[in-house]
């Protein structure tokens, strides 16, 4: 049954209206649209309202800049300079002009109607030819052919009359007569007549050509930023700007960055300035051009080294990434070069990148790789110990191997079939073959592991010395706070408590070596005194407090050394670092670490002044009475704080020499999760305060390394270890840019700075400078302050010669065979050692550092690399000088003009009473010539303030002639003055340095 | 239907809009910048004062060593009897020569720099004159009338350094400094004994004093200024002068030899 429908006014399709719902859902429908457009075009996307504003202000800042541009560009081209350019380019146009004009008419209305027209003669005879050839070929009868032959012979015969132009362009017409061969031969004339009028065209352009190339280079070098034009098209850039999302899309390393959609500025051409920008810093151009070449963002994006969210264009934060659900905030401005660290990870000096650059030295010279592992930092130490492992492997195989021969021999002695027996000896042969080449590799690796030694380093000095060193009652003072005894110290305030100071003074002083020293009679302090401020002493260490603090800071300050050690020990030390109290329980001598302090060559006399001079600096602090020292309850209780505190990470102690680090590695450490890193009660307050970020926990651990223990109660030796080093904020800002860099790159090889050859020679190089402290004494890069440039003395007009040499162009200066043999010996002689081998006027000494082989290699390779000087070096053979130049030379050399050996040494103690420059002698060794010519024509340009004078020489009939008076001999010569006195040089003798000496003691020169 | 159309115009009134907004961008008018002339100050003769004084040393003057020119004839022959360095050249009373004296602070804007050069001189391989002073960017003229080479090598601290050699009949080297630095060496490498003193200031007023030990320096606007007074062997000396309109203020300056 079916029921009935119900009736139209029940049903509520029909009867009831949806209009108030449908509207109010429409309306609600709307506002959403409304409020989605809204969003869509306007809060979603910000970046549009700053290009807006970025067309505004950069047009209004170009359209200002045009003009002054213009009137630069006119200022210029207004230029005497310019102008005489433009003349000499009018003048050499004008020279050439009548010449042109008649090659052009001379091909245009000679040669090309000429060759037109003998080729269309010769052409139509190559198509009845042609047409012959064919027939010829395709016929077989014989008789036929020969009729086409001589029909062929006919027409080359055929001497066709021709009107053609005369090939002088004078236009003239002339009827030739020519067969089809003379035709072709006319042809080929014509072309290479007209190939060699277009030559000469081509040579006639030229002058004026290359001084118009001069003239654009001197418009450019006098411009500063852009021409007029280049401003006119960047305003029409702007006008019609269009907007949209700026993207860099790498697909390798699945970058997008976004940023330069409101960053607009980056990369124009104008150098663009908050100022410039109406204040807004968001526009300003790179700070940095020169690393933007380096590094194109179309090829490495903005991210990849400035972290942020590249992606993200929805705002501020969002961009920059700083908030909690992004893991690689936008680095701080002061922490900006932590993005270099990623690719640059093996290098120690990084160009342009100085707070990076610091905080690596920082962490080098704090000593914070003693107990952090940090890839790099000591891995001589890691080599080392992979050089042993590997001999212990080969040892082991050579000991089987012998076993095994034995057996084999043994087997085949026994053996009961010859052939059997002979596999047996060939067997025990290949074993002692492949013994033998073990035994090669074991010594190579021997040798190698004999330099590794040498290199090893601990950063500290060895305690197993305390005993003949220290004054016993010093050592818990000194414990206790180093930095109250030496501010600024690299040892590091432990948080001990007065017992654990004793124990740790008890332990180290028991487990030093007995020994006595020889006992010197007292120097001469106030001679010390000028020697230790003189002979280098300061390239490293300081001396004096606050103001009158001089030196370096890469060793100690020793303004209170007297008061913790002994005369003379302070005279064995000076004498020779590496002597060594020797040890009676190990009576082999055990490995000794040695130390980086190098030898100045002192004699015996000169180490006792500088003693007397430093065992007087002291204060009348008083020390008391130690007893515990000697106890050996102490000392026991010592060993386990020695171990639990890490003090072999920086110290050779007896019977802790394989003692690891106690720190966590932090080669990775910029990349760990935030959430290993332990905030501990700090958590929250660093939530709260927003620095729950690596930065925020590396500064503030670096400030008081025992903030995260606050509010906590710790067992002693459950606290925190790290030390407090007392750093400076610079100094705090230095190491967390390194810290925030060091991180796990996701970059592949392509984008890391991992170079071959050069590259890695200067990398190498590196870390052996800042091992040694080479820039204690000399700069190396431009801009680099040596400890002695800090000293008062050496500001002095008297003393500016005497600041160590610049190393600014070592490499391409000397030859690498000299750099090597002066770096292991500098003093140049086997027995004459108390001197410079080169510079022997210099107060200051260069060191013996007692490099191993290795090292030496790597600095000569160091520097011949940042000179670009391939190797091996293969000297350019010089012209021998003849007689007359030889004479020329000599009496120039000692002339009055150019009084050369006022400056430069002769071996002569009362004339180098004044000497500031080496001798001539070791040039031809010491030497490369193409350097020494550049350096005599502009010294200044090689060695900024150097005694040297510049413009000796001046330039004229394209060659280098001396400025001044000439002697007769030179009425005549024709060749370069500079190269003369080059060869001069490089062919100089001992005996030549006693005639010239004998000229110049004559002429008083 | 009627709902439709409502939502149409709606939609499209949005729409509208938004494009309206978006487009209206604001025409920038600005205009250039004046070309940026420089503007020196002009002192009115009228009310200019001056301030002069003597600077004298106090105590037993140190010794000038003697400088020992033997090693060079072309130098020893041009002088009769001993050269000695020109330390502390001190006359009757204690009268200082060679001291510079300047207004350090109390001035502002730029001066005008003269046409006019300094001249140094190496005569008898001595500079002269010892101290030099000049206004930065003004022309230093070094000549050479002796008849060896020389070589001039001023050491800078903040000005730029350069060090040319000047042969016997070498013309004069004209050079200007930049920077305002008091108290610059020169010195020649060849003869380690020729030292002089430039002083590079940014105005004109400055003065080194004669052999009476006495300065002046003239055309003064009025003001408050610091003058001071450098010598090379003694501590720099400073005081206050207020010098009214066409007023003429005396400040003395004593240097202490111990």
């Amino acid at each position: 049954m079916a029921k009935a429908p119900p009736a139209d006014h029940d049903d509520p399709v029909i009867n009831s209206s949806l209009s108030v719902p449908l509207f109010a859902s429409t309306l609600i429908l709307m506002l959403t649209l409304v409020w989605a457009i809204y969003d869509e075009l306007y809060s979603l996307r910000p970046w549009k309202d700053y290009q807006a504003r970025f067309v505004t202000t950069y047009s209004a800042y170009l359209k200002q800049l045009r003009p002054k541009q213009a009137q630069l560009e006119q200022d210029v081209k207004g230029s005497e300079g310019y102008q005489e350019l433009t003349a000499e380019i009018e003048a050499a146009e004008a020279k050439a002009a009548e010449r042109i004009r008649e090659i052009d008419r001379m091909v245009n209305q000679g040669v090309n109607p000429r060759m037109v027209a003998v080729r269309g003669a010769y052409q139509t005879l190559q198509g009845e030819i042609g047409a012959l050839v064919y027939l010829f070929e395709q016929s077989e009868s014989e008789s036929y052919r020969a009729s086409l032959n001589e029909d062929i012979d006919e027409i080359k015969q055929r001497r066709g009359d021709l009107d053609v132009v005369l090939d002088n362009g004078s236009g003239m017409l002339e009827t030739v007569t020519m067969t089809y061969d003379e035709m072709g031969a006319e042809f080929e004339r014509l072309r290479a007549s007209r190939a060699e009028l277009q030559a000469e065209r081509v040579e006639l352009v030229a002058p004026a050509a290359e001084i118009r190339a001069e003239r654009n280079a001197y418009l450019q070098e006098r411009l500063y930023g852009l021409t007029e034009l280049q401003v006119d098209g960047l305003i029409n850039k702007m006008e019609n700007f269009s907007g949209g999302i700026r993207q860099i899309h790498l697909a390798d390393i699945d970058l997008v960055d976004r940023c330069e959609s409101c960053h607009l500025g980056t990369r124009e051409p104008v150098e663009l300035t908050a100022a410039s920008m109406g204040g807004e810093s968001v526009f300003v151009s790179h700070p940095s051009p020169d690393l933007l070449k380096i590094h194109d963002p179309e090829n490495f994006g903005c991210t990849s080294c400035h972290n942020g969210n590249g992606r993200a264009t929805s705002g501020i934060t969002k961009g920059h990434g700083r908030h909690k659900f992004w893991l690689w905030p936008l680095y701080e401005k002061e922490n900006i070069e932590a993005g270099c660290q990623q690719c640059h990870s093996r290098e120690i000096v990084t160009d342009q990148a100085e707070t990076l650059n610091a905080g690596r030295a920082l962490f080098f010279n704090k000593g914070c790789w003693g107990c952090h592992r940090f890839e790099g930092f000591d891995k001589e130490a890691e080599e080392l110990a992979a050089v042993q492992q590997r001999i212990i492997i080969l040892d082991k195989e050579q000991a089987a191997n012998r076993k095994e021969t034995q057996l084999s021999i043994e087997l085949g002695d026994g053996a009961a079939e010859d052939d059997v027996a002979q596999r047996y000896y060939a067997r025990a042969e290949t074993l002692t073959l492949r013994n033998s080449s073990l035994d090669s590799q074991i010594t190579t690796l021997r040798v190698e592991a004999k330099n590794l030694s040498n290199e090893v380093k601990k950063f500290g000095p060895s305690l197993k010395e305390i005993k003949v060193k220290l004054r016993k009652q010093w050592v818990p003072v000194w414990l206790k706070n180093p930095h109250e005894f030496r501010p600024g110290s690299k040892m590091p305030v432990f948080r001990l408590e007065d017992d654990d100071v004793q124990a740790i003074s008890a332990y180290v002083w028991q487990n030093a070596i007995e020994g006595e020293l020889e006992q010197h009679p007292p120097g001469n302090a106030e001679r010390g005194q000028e020697l230790f401020e003189t002979r280098g002493c300061l390239g490293c260490h300081s001396i004096g407090t606050g103001e009158d603090q001089i030196g370096g800071n890469f060793a100690a300050n020793l303004s209170r050394v007297g008061e913790k050690t002994s005369y003379n020990f302070l005279v064995r030390w000076i004498h020779d670092p590496r002597e060594v109290t020797p040890d009676p329980n190990d009576p082999g001598g055990g490995i000794r670490l040695t130390p980086v302090m190098p030898s100045l060559r002192l004699s015996v006399a000169e180490t006792r002044d500088i003693a007397s001079y430093l065992i007087t600096q002291k204060t009348d602090a008083s020390y008391a009475d130690a007893p515990f020292m000697d106890s050996a309850e102490m000392a026991e209780k010592g060993e386990a704080l020695v171990r639990h505190y890490g003090c072999s990470g920086c110290h050779e102690i007896s019977g802790m020499e394989s003692e690891g680090r106690i720190g966590t590695e932090l080669t990775l450490e910029g990349s760990k999760p935030i959430e290993r890193l332990d905030f501990a009660l700090k958590t929250h307050e660093a939530e709260h305060d927003g620095w729950y970020n690596h930065k925020g926990f590396f500064t503030r651990k670096l400030k008081n390394p025992a903030i995260y223990d606050e509010g906590k109660v710790k067992a002693p030796l459950e606290k925190l270890r790290m030390p407090n080093f007392n750093l400076g904020d610079d100094q705090i800002t230095a190491l967390t840019t390194f810290l925030l860099g060091a991180v796990d790159t996701q970059f592949p090889a392509q984008y890391r700075h991992e170079p071959e050859d050069e590259g890695r020679d200067i990398q190498e190089g590196w870390w052996l400078v800042r091992q040694y402290n080479c820039n204690g004494c000399h700069q190396i890069r431009p801009g680099d302050m040596t400890s002695f440039m800090t000293m008062p003395r050496y500001r002095d007009p008297e003393w500016v010669e005497q600041l160590p040499p610049q190393l600014y162009t070592e490499g391409a200066r000397v030859q690498p065979e000299w750099l090597t043999g002066f770096l292991a010996n500098p003093a140049q002689s086997e027995s004459n050692v108390n001197r410079n081998g080169l510079r022997t006027y210099l107060e200051a000494r260069m060191p013996t550092f007692y490099f191993s082989d290795r090292q030496v290699a790597k600095l000569m390779r160091f520097f011949m690399a940042r000179s670009s000087q391939p190797l091996p070096y293969l000297p350019e053979g010089l012209e021998p000088l003849t007689n007359q130049e030889r004479i020329m030379s000599r009496q120039l050399f000692s002339g009055r003009a150019a009084p050369c050996l006022k400056c430069h040494a002769t071996g002569n103690a009362v004339r180098d009473r004044n000497a500031t420059a080496p001798n001539f002698l070791i040039a031809a060794e010491r030497l490369k010539p193409e350097w020494t010519y550049r350096w005599m024509l502009e010294p200044a340009g090689i060695a900024p303030g150097t005694a040297m004078p510049s413009e000796l020489f001046r330039y004229e009939d394209e060659r280098w002639i001396f400025d001044g008076p000439l002697p007769a001999s030179f009425q005549g010569y024709e060749k370069d003055h500079a190269q003369l006195l080059v060869r001069y040089m490089f062919q100089f003798t001992p005996e030549e340095l006693r005639r010239l000496l004998a000229t110049a003691g004559a002429t008083g020169g | 239907m009627s709902f439709l159309k409502i939502f149409g115009c709606l939609t499209a009134a949005v729409l509208l809009f938004a494009v309206g907004c978006g487009g209206g961008e604001e025409a920038a008018t600005e205009e250039a910048a004046p070309s940026a002339a420089v503007e020196y100050v002009k002192v009115d003769p009228a009310t200019a004062g001056s301030v002069s004084g003597t600077v004298t040393l106090e105590g037993k003057a140190p010794s000038n060593p003697r400088i020992n020119m033997s090693a060079e004839p072309d130098c020893a022959g041009l002088h009769s009897g001993p050269v000695h360095a020109e330390r502390a050249v001190v006359g009757d009373g204690g009268a200082l020569a060679n001291a510079f004296v300047w207004v350090k602070d109390g001035l502002e804007g730029k001066f005008e720099v003269p046409g006019t050069s300094v001249a140094l001189d190496q005569k008898g391989c001595i500079y002269q004159p010892h101290v030099v002073a000049l206004q930065s960017g003004q022309v230093l003229s070094v000549t050479n009338s002796d008849p060896t080479t020389h070589n001039v090598h001023p050491l800078p601290r903040v000005n730029r350094e350069w060090n040319r050699s000047q042969t016997a009949d070498a013309s004069a080297i004209e050079r200007k400094f930049s920077r305002q630095e008091i108290m610059l060496p020169v010195k020649c490498n060849i003869h380690p004994w020729m030292r002089s003193y430039i002083n590079v200031v940014d105005h004109p007023f400055f003065a080194v004093t004669g052999a009476d030990g006495s300065f002046e320096i003239k055309g003064l606007p009025p003001g408050t200024y610091t003058i001071e007074a450098h010598h090379e062997a003694f501590d720099t000396q400073e005081m206050s002068v207020t010098v009214g309109a066409s007023e003429s203020k005396q400040a003395d300056f004593t240097f202490s030899a111990g």
